[in-house]
């Protein structure tokens, strides 16, 4: 066990597809009526065998790429292999995403006349490929990303040698060119859909075959003209991120006044309150006062009356 | 900021031929816009001789500058500007010019006529004297400056509606405060015992 536990994951799925024939054998041996059901079941083991194959093949590859990627040459340039090896690793993805549609739809045509734990267990093997097909295209991302700037590290290193004479001749791959295609590439949705990934970052290799458009120097700037478009464009670029920051800060100033908008709204209403129960209070002792003549004149009146029987009296 | 003249130059049989050129020399008396015409027509051209197939230049001479792009085929667009153009968009310009005068006019029409009337040019002449309105990375920056005063102006309102609300405040629990006192007052005229 712990030999099988310490070999690599592929192991174990021939291990486990053995099992499944071996039971589908037994299956086979014992019943009749079941065989179809059984038969269909494992055909669904059996793509989701493939997949999770496929997938660990296309993981070995990437692990390949990444370190082709990682190499720090300058002058043996593996270009043309790295690029084959992407593009055979998109492939393989874009083909075990289909086989994982596939199942998903055989599974859910299979799925009437079965009980429901296998129902349940066939839906989470389909969403356990689905996410491992998700990290997979995830370090594939991560590889390119790797790869791109490795080339612009690559790119100046190459300059720093070959000198200054290359300031004129300084290829395309400035950082904020690359800055809105690193963004988009970092928004793509992951794994599902891997075919629309933005493979921009692999054009950088082609543009090092434009050489057609060398540009002199210009009397006034110290640039040459497609360079002074690249920096009136990243102007531009920082001038509307910087819009976007005022925006963020007006939105926070508005919010916070919302709060000194709802305590002046308390205030406001607890002012209303008191008053109408002030005015309430005065009411009543206004009501009380008028009410209240009834009740002196009664009191004045007995004490008239005993003053005019002490008058009497005395 | 002006443009001078704009041509289109065709330079590969040797006597290279402008094609189609516009002008606005208003800005010179009447009497000099004769030869000044003629040495903006031979700058151009020569200019465009002296440049090499799939180049932009910019040259100065005196007060002049002439910035030309010369495509791969021999044809080249010249735009002579004063030195204060800014050098981008006149460099855009030359390549626009010479896109559009290679989709309308085709080859053998280029090779074979000694003149093309090019009747865009001269709008282009006027409409590129302002550089900033023409140019789409100037205009597109130019909105966003007027957008970024417009938003500070924002900000400043925001913040005396914050005062204004700061003051408000304080002023709503004052005559809280008194509203309240007002109710204990009246409450306690009434708890009283009978007034006479």
């Amino acid at each position: 066990m712990s030999s099988a536990k310490t070999k690599t994951l592929r192991d174990r799925t021939t291990e486990y597809r053995l099992l499944v024939n071996a039971l589908r054998k037994r299956q086979q041996v014992a019943s009749e009526p079941p065989k179809p059901k059984k038969a269909a079941l494992s055909e669904f083991t059996r793509h989701a065998g493939a997949i999770g194959k496929d997938i660990q093949e296309t993981t070995l590859l990437l692990e390949q790429l990444a370190t082709l990627a990682r190499s720090k040459t300058i002058f043996d340039d593996k270009t043309p292999e790295i690029n084959g090896l992407t593009a055979q690793v998109k492939q393989r993805i874009a083909t075990i995403n289909g086989k994982i549609l596939a199942l998903q739809t055989l599974q859910r045509q299979q799925n009437g006349g079965e009980g429901r734990q296998a129902v349940e267990h066939h839906s989470n093997v389909v969403v356990s490929l689905q996410t491992q097909l998700a990290s997979t295209s995830n370090v594939f991302k991560d590889v390119l990303e790797l790869r791109s700037e490795s080339l612009k590290a690559s790119g100046t290193r190459k300059e720093q040698f070959i000198g200054a004479g290359s300031v004129r001749n300084r290829r395309k791959l400035d950082p904020p060119v690359d800055s809105p295609l690193y963004q988009s590439e970092r928004r793509q949705p992951s794994g599902y859909q891997p075919q629309n990934e933005d493979f921009v970052a692999l054009s950088l290799p082609e543009m090092d075959e434009q050489s057609s458009s060398q540009m002199l120097l210009l009397q006034d700037g110290q640039s040459s003209y497609l360079d002074s478009r690249s920096d009136a464009i990243g102007s531009i670029e920082s001038t509307i991120s910087e819009l976007g920051q005022i925006f963020q800060q007006l939105a926070q100033m508005v919010s916070e006044q919302r709060d000194v908008v709802q305590r002046i709204d308390a205030n406001v209403e607890s002012i209303d309150v008191n008053i109408g129960a002030a005015q309430n209070e005065l009411l009543r002792y206004y009501s009380n006062i008028s009410s209240n003549r009834w009740l002196m004149l009664k009191i004045f009146a007995v004490i008239l009356v005993f003053a005019f029987l002490l008058v009497m009296l005395a | 900021m002006k443009v001078f003249h704009l041509s289109v130059v065709r330079t590969t049989p040797t006597p290279s031929v402008p094609l189609a050129t516009a002008s606005d020399l208003s800005s010179f008396s009447f009497f000099q816009r004769g030869s000044i015409q003629e040495f903006m027509n031979f700058f151009a051209t020569t200019v465009a001789e002296r440049t090499q197939d799939g180049q932009r230049q910019g040259v100065d001479q005196d007060n002049y500058v002439a910035y030309v792009y010369r495509q791969p085929g021999g044809l080249s667009s010249v735009a002579v500007t004063d030195k204060e153009y800014p050098a981008r968009v006149a460099l855009s310009l030359v390549a626009k010019i010479l896109d559009e005068f290679t989709k309308e006019f085709n080859a053998e029409r280029i090779a074979s006529a000694d003149k093309i009337a090019f009747p865009a040019l001269d709008d282009y002449v006027r409409k590129y004297q302002d550089p900033k309105q023409a140019d789409n990375i100037m205009r597109v920056q130019q909105e966003l400056d007027e957008t970024k005063v417009v938003l500070h102006k924002t900000i400043e309102g925001i913040l005396e509606r914050g005062e204004k609300l700061e003051s408000l405040v304080d002023r709503s629990n004052q005559l809280s405060d008194q509203s309240k006192m007002f109710y204990k007052t009246a409450k306690k005229t009434n708890a009283c015992c009978i007034v006479m």
